[in-house]
């Protein structure tokens, strides 16, 4: 049996870190899960080698955690992350590059790290008319003994609903619980994430208002599961920065907001809190960094105010979030020109967890 | 040629200030939960009341440990905070001047572990503020006292602390290109300035049941200011005959200051009723903890490099703690189970109930606290040990358990970086005393 060595690559930030030498009263502080994140390397000789039996093996000191089997061939994006039974279970879509087949897959890892083979859970080839030729971007919750997943179709025309007993098998819905529509939409709509609210289901989604254009989040509720209605918009781009010196300067997200990933909290007080991660640009050019917003009513949004959270030299989109064994796993699509694509993971273990969801 | 002078604080801390406001001073005014400003007979007194060392009969010398372990915690983890223990003890020395009762002592906290602890962490980090450099620093006070008329005393006390600000200039010539051309010369400067914290008291004994104390406890704030002066010149020397001055004239300075050993000012007010074996006290203490100043560090950066361009982002001040005045209840009850010429044994037991006075905490700060419960327990036993000793050796045992009540804290932003949390816990303390009389 092989063994997987991790290695700690960048702290994402230090809004909470503890000072103070080496005199007590600073153990166990509370941590939210927000800062600080470090990424994971995979270091190991024998990198890959899973308790769940691995044939996904990233190279040894691969920054990612999961790639698609032919890493040269297929894309995987947008990963979502669900606790189960103390493993972890990664969906994400894949898309072969060329040709363009789509599929929503899964894998499992007992640590959150090693991660087992990727199992197709849906595919848009055979799939109903109205995916429109292509699924991807899952967003996967548990609600109860069932399984509930939105993603995205036809490349930015909806958003669909799938459920599952043992969230291997999903069955779709009979149509698209979302289609893009009005100006906000008019570029598409994407990136779902699909909360078990106590008032029934809320979606949270990025819409554009031209293709190609900058995206922005919004919501939509459902207390039936079935028809959705639309909230409006929860962030859009960032606007009235500072710098150090207290100048104007463009936000690090003022161009695009991206892939929402929201979950209901609740805090240590017993308070219900919405956490969002998600992925925002400065420019239509720049890369994607990875920010936090949360709010106490689902609707507005405050940001973090030590924004971004996780800010690398790459690309990062698509953040999941989970809280398992006592640490917050940030799982996250990255983008590497050397080193290929997949998912990518950082860890934040300080402190103790004060937030539960 | 370059030059280059710098100027660094060095900082050892501060000499003294006071945990007894927290874990009490000996074992018998622990074992009275604190109510000791009309009770106090022995080198106790030079917190609780300088007044009551008058009335004290015979020279008395005590030594004693006492140790307190707190649980405190946040979302029920632990945070490890500091125990506080050390020696206690004092020599009081009664007498009679012009036919009046007098009394001089000295009183000594020496804690065997931390003699003091001077600590800003960042305004954001959660801390037991009232726990986390309070109790960890050593006390000795000086008290006279005077028996001004019949059942009447006066006394007034000094404890002596002491400020520090101190230098470490450096000076020479530092090149970026030949580290053996760089050359420093250093100086320190150290200055610990005398600050005195002082108590006043007054005793009236009227009858032989009653004891009325009434004692005020200067506020006190022990400073620690570290400076950063970095000034002179820059080269290069690619070409050793003709060095290239980088920066002529530069200037780095830096100024912080650190005001987080406070004690607020004190008036405290006690009547005991002494009934045959039975004794009863209650003491009424008002704190002024809305004079507390930020606990984190103040920081003022000047930068001037000329035409390098390198800016230093000003640094947003501590905001304001706003905490309240408190008034401090305490209650106790003692009884003198045998009492003969040789052997006695008074059992004793004390509440006390404070109120935090640290608001809630719904923005960027978070000094912790909770209304503290305390409860106490406490005997004295009395021995002969003639001829050894001339007088009976007293043994004064305490234990006291705190109670901080759990309280929650909800943040305005949801985006908070720490959010809400639950803060409580427990305290518990021990304390022994010996005594000798003569």
């Amino acid at each position: 049996m092989g063994r997987l060595a991790i290695g700690w690559l960048a702290a994402a930030g230090a809004g909470c870190g503890t000072l103070g030498g080496d005199g007590g009263g600073a153990n166990e502080l509370p941590n939210r899960g927000i800062v600080p994140y470090e990424k994971v390397t995979v270091g190991g000789a024998d990198a890959g080698a899973s308790d769940v039996g691995a044939d996904v093996a990233p190279a040894p000191g691969s920054p990612f955690v999961l790639q698609p089997e032919d890493p040269k061939g297929q894309r995987i994006a947008e990963p979502s992350a669900v606790v189960d039974g103390g493993r972890v279970v990664l969906f994400a879509g894949v898309r072969t590059v060329k040709g363009g087949a789509t599929v929503i897959a899964r894998a499992e890892a007992e640590d959150g790290v090693r991660f087992g083979p990727l199992e197709t859970v849906l595919a848009a080839e055979g799939g109903p008319e109205w995916f429109g030729g292509a699924i991807g971007a899952p967003a996967v919750v548990r609600d109860g003994e069932r399984w509930l997943m939105a993603f995205a179709v036809g490349d930015g025309a909806g958003i669909g609903l799938a459920t599952s007993e043992d969230g291997v098998a999903f069955t779709p819905g009979a149509g698209p619980v979302l289609t893009a529509e009005g100006e906000d939409e008019a570029g598409g709509v994407g990136s779902p994430s699909l909360v078990v609210g106590p008032e029934g289901l809320v979606l949270f989604y990025e819409a554009r208002r031209e293709a190609g254009g900058p995206a922005h989040l919004r919501r939509a509720s459902s207390p039936d599961g079935v028809t959705f209605t639309r909230d409006g918009a929860v962030l859009e781009g960032g606007v009235d920065c500072l710098d150090p010196q207290g100048e104007p300067e463009t936000c690090w997200d003022a161009f695009s907001v991206e892939t929402p990933e929201a979950r209901l909290a609740t805090t240590a007080t017993g308070r219900r809190v919405w956490r969002l991660f998600y992925a925002g640009r400065a420019s239509a050019k720049g890369k994607a960094d990875l920010g936090f917003a949360a709010s106490f009513d689902g609707l507005v949004f405050e940001r973090y105010r030590f924004n971004p959270v996780l800010d690398d030299s790459v690309d990062e989109r698509a953040p999941s979030n989970v809280l398992s064994g006592g640490r917050y796993l940030l799982y996250f699509a990255e983008d590497r020109s050397t080193k290929g694509q997949g998912v990518g993971l950082a860890i934040d273990d300080a402190g103790a967890p004060s937030e539960r969801f | 040629m370059a030059a280059l002078s710098a100027g660094l604080a060095l900082a050892p801390p501060p000499a003294a200030a006071n945990p007894l406001d927290a874990f009490g001073f000996g074992a018998r005014a622990m074992g009275l939960a604190g109510a000791g400003t009309a009770l106090a007979d022995d080198f106790s007194a030079n917190y609780y009341n300088p007044a009551a060392l008058a009335a004290i009969d015979g020279l008395s010398l005590d030594l004693g440990y006492t140790f307190t372990a707190p649980r405190l915690t946040l979302n029920g983890a632990d945070l490890d905070v500091d125990q506080s223990r050390g020696f206690q003890g004092g020599l009081v020395v009664p007498g009679t001047l012009f036919g009046r009762r007098v009394a001089a002592s000295v009183g000594l906290h020496l804690p065997d572990r931390l003699v003091s602890r001077i600590r800003s962490l960042p305004q954001q980090q959660p801390r037991f503020v009232l726990y986390d450099n309070r109790p960890q620093r050593i006390v000795i006070s000086t008290s006279l006292a005077v028996e001004v008329m019949k059942d009447l005393y006066l006394g007034a006390g000094l404890t002596f602390l002491a400020n520090t600000r101190g230098k470490l200039d450096i000076a020479g010539e530092v090149s970026i290109t030949d580290a053996e051309r760089t050359t420093l010369l250093s100086a320190v400067d150290v200055d610990l300035q005398a600050v005195r914290y002082p108590t006043f008291g007054a005793l009236f004994t009227p009858g032989r049941h009653w004891r009325i104390g009434l004692a005020w406890r200067e506020e006190f704030n022990l400073r620690l200011d570290i400076d950063v002066d970095v000034h002179g010149d820059i080269m290069a020397d690619f070409d050793p005959d003709n060095p290239v001055v980088l920066l002529e004239d530069g200037r780095f300075l830096l100024q912080s200051g650190n005001t987080n050993l406070f004690s607020p000012r004190q008036v405290a007010l006690g009547i005991a009723h002494q009934r045959d074996a039975w004794t009863a006290a209650v003491d009424v203490t008002w704190q002024q903890w809305s004079r507390f100043p930020a606990p984190t560090a103040t920081v003022a950066i000047d930068l001037d490099l000329g035409e390098l361009p390198f800016q230093v982002p000003p640094i947003d001040p501590p905001e304001a703690p706003g905490f309240n005045d408190i008034v401090v209840l305490r209650a106790a009850g003692e009884w003198s189970a045998i009492d003969t010429p040789g052997f006695g044994l008074k059992l004793r037991g004390g509440y006390s109930f404070e109120p935090s006075p640290a608001p809630d905490q719904p923005g960027a700060t978070n000094y912790v606290d909770g209304d503290k419960h305390g409860a106490a327990l406490g005997a004295t036993l009395r021995v002969p040990m003639a001829p050894v000793l001339p007088k009976p050796l007293e043994i004064d045992l305490a234990v006291q358990h705190h109670w901080l009540v759990e309280r929650a804290y909800y943040k305005d932003d949801p985006a908070d970086p720490v959010g809400d949390y639950r803060a409580g816990g427990r305290m518990v303390g021990a304390s022994a005393t010996t005594r000798l009389r003569f």
